[in-house]
């Protein structure tokens, strides 16, 4: 028997794996897309819903201006050609979750065309196609408890883009790059929360897998909400090696809406796609269609923010941050902005780094855009540590303390008697308790064994409470362990 | 002091003056109206649900408007609305056993605007259930009766508030026209009602039957009435996409005459299937436009083409905005194990025949996979019904035809052959399929019934219907008075 990882080596030389994605993502206007309820995760079920998002006779759609700017906004982001004319379109079918008996979307003119998503692989950079972006209203959440299904009607009406990409990934490891650069762009933009695990990037995975060299391509399988990107990585894993399984042996793949089950880690059947339904779309009546002027276009042109990956090279550039860390500080406009004040606030950016990703980052809220420290406290911070007065250590701890109290950093540090101790004379008595408390390491270390040293000043440190210099500390103590 | 029956007899535009000059109070007007209605609502069944209390309240309130300055022109004006426009807090049915319970929590635009403006509401009127039909007879009510001969149609679907407008149970009514639907009523009934330029009147809270065709329409006993209630419905509204602005005073500059106008009229072969007293109403109305100055000539419009078009057309919204009636959130209850199961039993139950012809012909319609493309090629026909339209018109202030093709029928005429009463809509689908404003009024009568004629413009052009229809009314007020017989409850009186 082969093992899983030499079928898949065997597979990939032989089958390659078409992949297109279909992801929704709810737009951040706080609001619906046909009506002012609030649209929030998380609010008590069926506490925001009005005639209009519960489908009662005679309520119209109002079409949020707000929907529409962020729509063009992503459609920009993403290099889209932008309809100046597009409208909406009725999509009929009948669900407990659909209020109207009609999904009101865009079938035939959506407002974006075109685009792409720039990824990066193992196999080095590159540039998803986009087919389109259309807008559309979200449905009610079903919630199956039981035996039986509640309906919140809270999600229906949320706005929603869905973002069509061509046929053109071939690997999981691209579908998963495509979904985070997607969900760092957007993100960004202020376009969506992005959130996968709050349902607001829902990603439906199109599959299908050919021999190499085949120009036609195979059957594809549609699998169904998939909410994390290591869940479409493994989901698109395990389809490339049931069709393959199928083709290898003969048979036949059939069209199929499949879901992903995360706890068997495989995929499973959910309907056949032939026979789809009839969802009898036609003009929606009740919305004129989307007419974009120049300086409609010019003023959310103007709002954009750059783009996430712009944002990251200018912290490079400008303040010699670490990559990594540049692509952590610009997870949003706010946090970029925030970052780059701390660091224009100080001459030792790498202090400033150093201390507001490992220890600031962590404690932002998510929602929240509230500074955790004051770029001035910060940088005060940073003036200590980079003048010699505190150790790291310390630093650390003063940051939390300084946002905790609100009080000036340099006074906490005399009060909490956090400085450095430099100076010899005062660093003495805790060099000498040290080596006469270390018997065996200053044994060690005379017998030659350097690396001893080490031991004893951890000691000094211990004892000083962190403070004591560990460049003066060790030199004193190579010193008096000479003699 | 007014005698009570004194007060019913009186126009919208008499009663505001009696009104506003203290003569009388809201509250003995809507008493007024309130008696009446419980004399004559066991014949004639214009209303669903009657709203006497909230109608004395709002009187009172008008009442206090009124001791006031400047107190809108309608206000303390009883009127009565189509119960498929929805009103706080009172039961809208829309006539269907599907929301025989349903109380909505809004109020619709148009009943909105007239609470605003002091107008006083007296109830909900009858329709055909889910303003599907011609008759007013498809309701869980009951039929309407016409009013001027209880055995004869009030036409529907708006037949219970064209019904209570010429039963002098309300001053005015507010209707609703998809394809005639306030039109032909006030027709069978010796009325005004104006089917406005879509989008002139927000459709917000109607009920809807085809969103790109459906219209909210003043139903009223003169012409005057009509450009009074139409300044009280017509606005641009942020509920309602579709609407525009409009700061017109329709009630001014009525009697500007028609001299100069150029007007067109349906020539007499598209009249072949009309009743004589309908091709007679015709002519005459040519012949006194001419008397009066206005240029007359012969006009054709693509009747027939509308006509089929519109019925594609109505079917196949309808089958979609009835989509929502699954019973899951309000409405009658459906029993079944799955959700499937129980839209189904609900709207098996819910649902008359005529609104499940209409969804599943709506449906085959819109069906790609049976319809194939049906409905794109439809709206590609439509599109030329416009643009004939619109080349027919252009060389007119306005055309005149038929509203239908004959006085009201008799109850009943129909049970047999539930489709052949489509062609009762001939004459005005027209109008709502372009999107065009049209005026019917009262043109004469067969000796027994009123006949409607109607005036059609040019988008935005109510003014000028308005104004010729009051220049023809004065001059046919003595013709209708013989011709329209003498049963007429309290017909021909407002002239």
């Amino acid at each position: 028997m082969p093992s899983d990882m030499e079928k898949r080596t065997e597979i990939t030389e032989l089958y390659e794996a078409v992949i297109g994605l279909e992801v929704h993502v709810e737009l951040k206007t706080g609001r619906k897309i046909f009506c002012s309820c609030r649209a929030h995760f998380g609010d008590t079920p069926n506490s925001c819903v009005c005639p209009v998002c519960l489908g009662m006779p005679g309520a119209l759609p109002v079409l949020s201006d707000e929907a529409v700017a962020l729509a063009v906004r992503a459609g920009l982001a993403l290099g889209c050609r932008i309809n100046r004319r597009s409208w909406f379109d009725r999509k009929n079918y009948y669900y407990p979750d659909l209020p109207k008996g009609y999904q009101i979307t865009q079938l035939e003119r959506p407002i974006c065309e075109g685009g792409a998503v720039p990824i990066e692989t193992s196999e080095g950079k590159r540039s998803v196609p986009l087919i389109r972006i259309h807008m559309e209203e979200d449905a009610a959440k079903l919630i199956h408890r039981g035996g039986e299904t509640l309906v919140d009607y809270n999600r229906a009406g949320v706005p929603l883009i869905e973002i069509v990409s061509e046929p053109a990934m071939r690997t999981p490891e691209e579908a998963k790059a495509y979904l985070n650069a997607l969900r760092r762009i957007l993100s960004y933009m202020g376009v969506s929360d992005c959130r996968m695990n709050e349902g607001s990037l829902r990603c439906d995975v199109n599959i299908s897998v050919r021999r190499r060299g085949d120009p036609d391509l195979g059957v594809k399988c549609e699998i169904k909400n998939v909410n994390s990107v290591n869940y479409v990585g493994r989901a698109l894993e395990e389809e490339i090696l049931r069709q393959t399984a199928l083709l290898e042996a003969g048979e036949e793949i059939r069209p199929e809406t499949r879901r992903f089950n995360e706890d068997t880690g495989k995929t499973e059947k959910m309907r056949d796609k032939e026979g789809a339904v009839d969802y009898r779309y036609y003009t929606e009546p009740n919305l004129p269609p989307i007419v974009l002027t120049d300086d409609w276009m010019a003023a959310v042109t103007a709002s954009m923010p750059p783009m996430p990956d712009d944002a990251a090279a200018a912290l490079i550039r400008d303040y010699d941050v670490k990559p990594d860390n540049a692509v952590l500080l610009t997870a949003s406009v706010w946090l970029t902005d925030y970052y780059t004040r701390c660091a224009a606030a100080t001459p030792y950016p790498a202090v400033c780094e150093s201390l507001f990703v490992g220890e600031i980052l962590e404690r932002l809220g998510r929602d929240e855009e509230r500074e955790y420290l004051s770029p001035e406290a910060l940088a005060a911070i940073c003036a200590l540590m980079g003048e010699g007065k505190i150790v790291s250590g310390q630093a650390k701890r003063l940051v939390h303390l300084a946002a905790e109290s609100g009080e000036d950093p340099a006074v906490i540090a005399g009060r909490e008697s956090m400085l450095k101790i430099s100076d010899e004379d005062a660093l003495a008595p805790y060099v000498d308790a040290a080596i006469a408390a270390s018997e065996k390491a200053v044994a060690d270390y005379r017998r030659g064994k350097v690396a001893a040293i080490r031991q004893i000043l951890g000691t000094v440190m211990r004892e000083s409470g962190g403070r004591a210099d560990p460049l003066v500390a060790g030199r004193m103590l190579e010193e008096r362990l000479k003699n | 002091m007014k005698e009570r029956r004194d007060i019913t007899e009186m126009t919208a535009a008499k009663l505001s003056d009696a009104l506003h000059r203290r003569e009388l109070s809201a509250v003995e007007a809507a008493t007024a109206y309130l008696s009446r209605m419980t004399v004559r609502e066991a014949s004639v069944n214009a209303y669903i649900t009657p709203t006497a209390r909230r109608a004395l309240t709002a009187a009172a309130a008008a009442d206090g408007r009124l001791a006031e300055e400047n107190a809108p022109a309608l206000c303390g004006i009883p009127y009565a609305a189509k119960d498929n426009l929805a009103v706080a807090d009172i039961r809208m049915s829309c006539a269907s056993e599907m929301l025989r319970d349903f109380v909505p929590a809004y109020t619709a635009a148009a009943v909105e605007r007239a609470d605003a403006a002091g107008c006083v509401l007296l109830g909900k009127t009858n329709l055909d259930e889910f303003a599907m039909g011609s008759s007013t007879e498809r309701s869980i009510a009951g039929p309407t009766h016409n009013p001027l001969d209880l055995a004869c149609s009030a036409g529907g679907s708006s037949g219970g508030s064209a019904a209570a407008v010429a039963a002098h149970e309300a001053v005015w009514a507010i209707g609703s026209d998809t394809g005639g639907s306030a039109r032909q009523p006030a027709s069978f009934c010796g009325l005004v009602s104006l089917k406005p330029t879509y989008g002139l009147v927000s459709r917000r809270g109607m009920t809807e039957l085809a969103s790109s065709l459906d219209c909210v329409c003043p139903i009223t006993r003169t012409v005057t009435d009509c450009a009074l209630a139409t300044n009280l419905l017509a606005g641009a509204d942020k509920g309602d996409m579709t609407t525009f602005a409009s700061d017109e005073d329709y009630a001014d500059g009525l009697d500007a005459g028609v001299s100069g106008m150029k007007i067109g009229i349906l020539g007499p072969e598209r009249l072949a299937e009309c009743e004589p007293a309908v091709r007679r109403a015709m002519d005459r109305a040519g012949r006194l436009l001419e008397g009066l100055g206005a240029r007359i000539e012969e006009v054709d419009l693509p009747l027939e083409m509308a006509l089929e078009i519109y019925m594609v057309v109505a079917a196949a919204e309808a089958s979609s905005n009835l989509a929502r009636f699954d019973g899951l959130r309000y409405g009658l209850h459906g029993e079944g194990e799955t959700a499937s199961e129980m839209m189904r039993s609900a709207r098996s139950a819910g649902f008359g025949d005529e609104v499940k012809r209409r969804i599943l012909t709506g449906a085959y319609a819109l069906s790609s996979t049976y319809g194939g493309g049906y409905y794109r090629k439809i709206k590609a026909a439509q599109a030329t019904v416009c643009r004939e339209t619109d080349a027919s018109l252009d060389a007119f202030d306005a055309v005149l035809l038929p509203t239908a093709s004959g006085v009201a029928f008799r109850l009943g005429s129909y049970a047999d052959n539930p489709t052949a009463i489509y062609r009762s809509d001939s004459f005005t689908t027209i109008a709502n399929l372009t999107g065009l404003p049209a005026l019917q009024f009262p043109g004469g009568g067969d000796g027994h019934l009123p006949v409607g004629l109607s005036l059609m413009g040019k988008k935005r052009s109510e003014k000028t219907l308005f104004r010729a229809a009051y220049a023809l009314e004065a001059e046919l007020s003595a013709f209708l008075g013989r011709e329209v017989g003498r049963d007429a409850v309290g017909y021909g009186k407002a002239y």
